[in-house]
């Protein structure tokens, strides 16, 4: 999902929950404890994922009441090593059915969501059943809605009258009806808008060892799931126009209802959306039927949204593998929920911005690669991304970034009154920010504000791997991210696959500096400490030559030759490698390459001409450092460049206001 | 108050026989900005007054430093500069009066044909501070609470129709604050032609009325104006504004051509803009000599 409407503030109150928070933030595993009993990863990508978890689905919309009455079947496949005795269900939507529930009950501010819905949402499952040989098993009876020292009701659990072996596939029945709430976060409607996620009883993933990776719908976490097969029949007023997750295959208006099919395997989650005001646009862009669906007065930022899918579907497909689906929607909902826009299902994308949004400032384009991105980094990869949100939201970040410059160059935020603002730059600016309050890599509901989920999640996670992509190269970072695409498509990766696939392409150090970034609040800050330059004399004092003593006074004999160091630190606990760039008075630069391990470093010089100033990191490739006020100074003596532009501009602007308010 | 001066004729009150006082006000407007933007130069020649290349970092493409220097609440320019920069630039909305009494004087008043002097400009400016201090803090006061309600209506509106969900809704509410910026416009426009009936009418009660008396005084000659020429009144000061945002679009179209740069471009820039500000001001002034003929006895 996208971070827009995260604030930015750092207050007293944020550092005082955040020291709260900290004392009860469950603790990682380390990061090379890795699963000794995952199969390793292929060599290849895998072309198919297991189908775990397949959905069979008919859901009826009443638009009047905002209702979904569902039922179908499961079919699930115990792909662990271990019998399972009880099945694990989310019920999302009931995270929206009180201030109880532990998405509504969480002390966050600072990320979107944080609003009470002025109608709640809920889910009913009235039935589960399993017919197994003979018998029925009416299994809903046994459910265990909530725990008794907590009444969230997302977190369901359903004990088994057998256990499933190993292996064992089975199919279970479902009745359930939906209450939308007034759309909060992702879900829900607004008017005659229908935004429907998270709106069936979806089985929690099963792990390898039969544990199920269920969890509370938490107001920051989002989702994981297993893949397989979805094959769902949406039944809505005639007057609607749907969108839904896979292709559709039949489609027909009957009895003034319009029911569509829609059908897509090797995925793990389904959403629709139905609204009589969608205005509908279709394309084919690199083999991918693409529809962008809008509000009335949109077709402009349809267009913007079509182009960016113009360029990201092959620029994705080069740097992350082929889109393996033959779909892809953007929905683009009505200007009251923004709240809707901005996240990403299978092969169904939610944008946003405001109709007027001008052509200078992409934020349309940015939310569009942002949630297509998300084809990879949530679809195609299906990482947990309640424990490691950096997998998803990080790493999609990065790919966003790394695509926007790519695509418009240095101004890929913003290109306005003669300013270029990149995309990964207002990353790094939010993401230093709290750099030493939390690590990046940890679970969603570990984080203490929105806010530093927000800065840490999505901004430093970018910022640390485009540092990473500027120092070893754009080619390197390709390939390494080429890698770890290629062994996590369907495959549910983990901390350990992203380093594992940083070391075997950029080596040791680059994983390990990685590492300390992600999950040791690593952090970097070079300053220039100081500079020295003097005319080059020969030594004063007295000398005794050939039976006399002579005087050689201080300053004599300069021939116009100069020498002097520059003494550069680097702080904290991570390195790059970086250059340091020596200005002489002349007008001449010269660049010195220092590899960084050291805690610093002194560059002597010798030349014709007095050193002016010096600078670290000319070329800005460290993005994560922490101040760039001190990565320059000016020689003693020497004449400082100044503030002459900044003078110009203010002293205009300074002009054209006081002409406005004082005739 | 007793001297010798006499208002000019009608045609002969002109912005372009007033270049020398043009100029003054140009010049004051000048010196009150460079003391305005004083504290923005100075943070940020503390911050990166030190790098090779100066302030350019700022200007750099991506805008890194950019972000921080603007976006850093805790010493960023915005929470420590610009506040002292604002403040500076409301004081100076009062202390530009001065230069503008001046300059009425020179407009409308002449001596045997021979302009006033320096030092009788300067003593009228004077006495008609605070008569045009108070006209300037009436019509902005008025013209801020007319924004805010055409602001409050437009917000309104969109609220009734955005749930439509369509984009129109946002046109209409922008259409919205139309009506209100005429009004504003005719606001100004009518305290301009009280600036000038200071000048024109209210010169020789000057000492002996109180400011708010003589700025009631010439309101009501401004109102008079607007009455019998509404349409002159606001055809003359819309042309000149028009032209005055076309020199804003040229300084720009300037800045985007000239860039960051130090060394020529950036003299060229300033050049350029000050170009700008000082057309602004002439068309200002033959606004102001415009109104005063309106209101003129
Ligand atoms: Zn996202």
């Amino acid at each position: 999902m996208s971070p827009f409407c995260a604030s930015r503030r750092h207050s007293g109150a944020v550092l005082l929950a955040f020291v709260l928070a900290l004392s009860c933030a469950p603790t990682l595993p380390a990061p090379q404890a890795a699963d000794a009993e995952r199969p390793a990863a292929p060599a290849t990508p895998t072309e198919h994922p297991e189908h775990v978890a397949s959905y069979t689905m008919r859901a009826k919309l009443d638009p009047a009441l905002h209702t979904v009455h569902g039922e179908g079947t499961l079919t699930w496949k115990n792909v662990s090593h271990s019998p399972v005795r009880e099945l694990w269900f989310h019920l999302y939507l009931n995270a929206f059915k009180n201030q109880s529930s532990n998405f509504m009950r969480a002390p966050i501010g600072g990320f979107r969501g944080a609003i009470v819905p002025t109608d709640w949402g809920t889910i009913d499952v009235k039935k589960l059943s399993w017919t197994d040989g003979a018998t029925t098993h009416e299994l809903w009876d046994a459910v265990e809605l909530s725990r008794p020292d907590d009444p969230d009701e997302t977190d369901a659990r359903v004990p088994l009258p057998r256990e499933i072996a190993p292996g064992e596939t089975v199919t279970f029945a479902m009745v359930w009806d939906d209450k939308l709430p007034q759309v909060v976060e992702r879900t829900g409607y607004d008017g005659s808008f229908h935004m429907v996620g998270q709106w069936f009883p979806k089985i929690a993933k099963i792990e390898d060892d039969g544990r199920f990776a269920h969890f509370p719908f938490h107001h920051l976490g989002e989702f994981y799931a297993d893949f397989g097969a979805y094959d769902v029949t949406l039944d809505v007023p005639e007057s609607f126009t749907l969108g839904a997750t896979g292709p559709a295959t039949e489609s027909k208006v009957e009895g003034g209802r319009r029911v569509e099919r829609h059908v897509q395997a090797d995925v793990h989650d389904f959403a629709w959306t139905a609204w009589d005001g969608f205005q509908k646009r279709t394309e084919t862009i690199a083999g991918v039927t693409v529809t962008a669906l809008y509000p009335p007065g949109y077709d402009d930022l349809a267009e913007r949204e079509l182009a960016t899918m113009r360029f990201a579907l092959p620029h994705y497909g080069e740097r992350y593998g082929a889109y393996p689906y033959t779909v892809l929607t953007l929905v683009h909902p009505p200007a009251t929920v923004p709240e809707a826009g901005g996240m990403e299902y299978p092969t169904l994308i939610t944008t946003g911005s405001p109709s007027w949004t001008p052509r200078g400032l992409l934020t349309p384009e940015l939310v569009t690669i942002h949630e297509f991105g998300h084809q990879y980094f949530y679809g195609l990869f299906a990482s947990d991304e309640v424990t490691w949100p950096f997998l998803d939201e990080g790493l999609n970040s990065y790919a966003e970034a790394e695509a926007m410059a790519k695509w418009r160059g240095a101004g890929s935020l913003m290109r306005m009154f003669d300013i270029e603002l990149g995309d990964a730059e207002g990353h790094a600016f939010r993401g230093n920010m709290f750099s030493k309050d939390e690590k990046v890599a940890q679970p969603a509901y570990a984080f203490t504000t929105g806010t530093h989920y927000g800065a840490l999640v999505y901004g430093r996670t970018s910022t640390i791997l485009e540092t990473m992509r500027r120092v070893h190269g754009d080619d390197a970072m390709r390939r390494a991210l080429g890698t770890y695409a290629k062994r996590a498509r369907f495959r549910h990766p983990r901390p350990d696959d992203l380093l594992g696939a940083i070391k075997d392409e950029l080596g040791e150090r680059a994983a390990e500096t990685l590492r300390v970034a992600l999950m040791e609040k690593g952090w970097v800050d070079y300053a220039v400490t100081s500079v020295a330059s003097a005319p080059v004399r020969p030594p004063a004092g007295l000398f005794d030559r050939g039976g006399k003593r002579e005087t050689v006074p201080a300053d004599s004999g300069a021939k116009g030759t100069f020498e002097g160091w520059v003494l550069v630190t680097r702080r904290g606990t991570l390195s790059f490698p970086v250059e340091v760039e020596l200005v002489f008075a002349d007008g001449s630069r010269k660049r010195e390459a220092w590899d960084g391990i050291a805690e610093s470093v002194r560059l002597p010089f010798h030349g014709t001409s007095p050193l002016r100033a010096v600078l670290v990191d000319p070329d800005a490739r460290i993005l994560l450092d922490e101040d760039r006020t001190n990565d320059f100074a000016t020689a003693p003596k020497a004449s400082r460049a100044g503030a002459g532009r900044v003078l110009e501009r203010a002293t205009y602007w300074a002009g054209l206001a006081l002409g406005a308010i004082a005739p | 108050m007793t001297d010798d001066l006499e208002l000019r004729d009608l045609d002969r009150m002109r912005a372009r026989g007033a270049v020398r006082a043009v100029l003054v006000v140009y010049l004051a407007e000048l010196a009150w900005s460079l003391l305005a933007a004083w504290p923005i130069r100075v943070h940020a020649s503390r911050s990166f007054g030190a790098h090779p290349d100066g302030d350019a970092v700022l200007f750099a493409p991506g805008a890194r430093a950019l972000l921080e220097w603007v976006g850093d609440d805790s010493g960023g320019v915005l929470v420590s500069a610009l506040p002292v920069t604002v403040a500076t630039l409301l004081v100076g909305a009062l202390v530009m009066q001065l230069p503008l009494g001046a300059l009425l004087l020179r407009l409308t008043h002449t001596r045997g044909g021979i302009p006033p002097r320096a030092g009788e400009g300067a003593a009228f400016a004077r006495r008609a501070f605070m008569p045009l201090v108070a006209i300037a803090l009436s019509s902005l006061v008025l013209e801020g609470a007319i924004l805010g309600g055409g602001v409050a209506a437009a917000g309104a509106l969109y609220d009734r129709l955005a749930p439509r969900g369509d984009a129109r809704a946002v046109v209409y509410a922008m259409t919205a604050v139309v009506p209100f910026l005429l009004l504003v416009a005719a606001v100004g426009v009518t305290a301009d032609l009280a600036r000038a009936a200071v000048v024109v009418r209210e010169r020789e009660n000057l000492g002996n009325a109180s400011a708010l008396r003589t700025a009631l005084r010439a309101l009501r000659h401004a109102f008079s104006g607007m009455r019998r020429a509404w349409a002159l009144a606001i055809g003359a000061w819309a042309s000149r504004w028009a032209a005055g945002l076309a020199l804003v679009v040229c300084g720009a179209v300037a800045a985007a051509y000239l860039g960051g740069k130090a060394g020529a471009a950036l003299v060229a820039l300033w050049v350029a803009h000050q170009i700008v500000l000082l057309g602004r001001t002439a068309l200002r002034a033959s606004w102001l000599a415009r109104a005063a003929r309106i209101v003129a006895p």
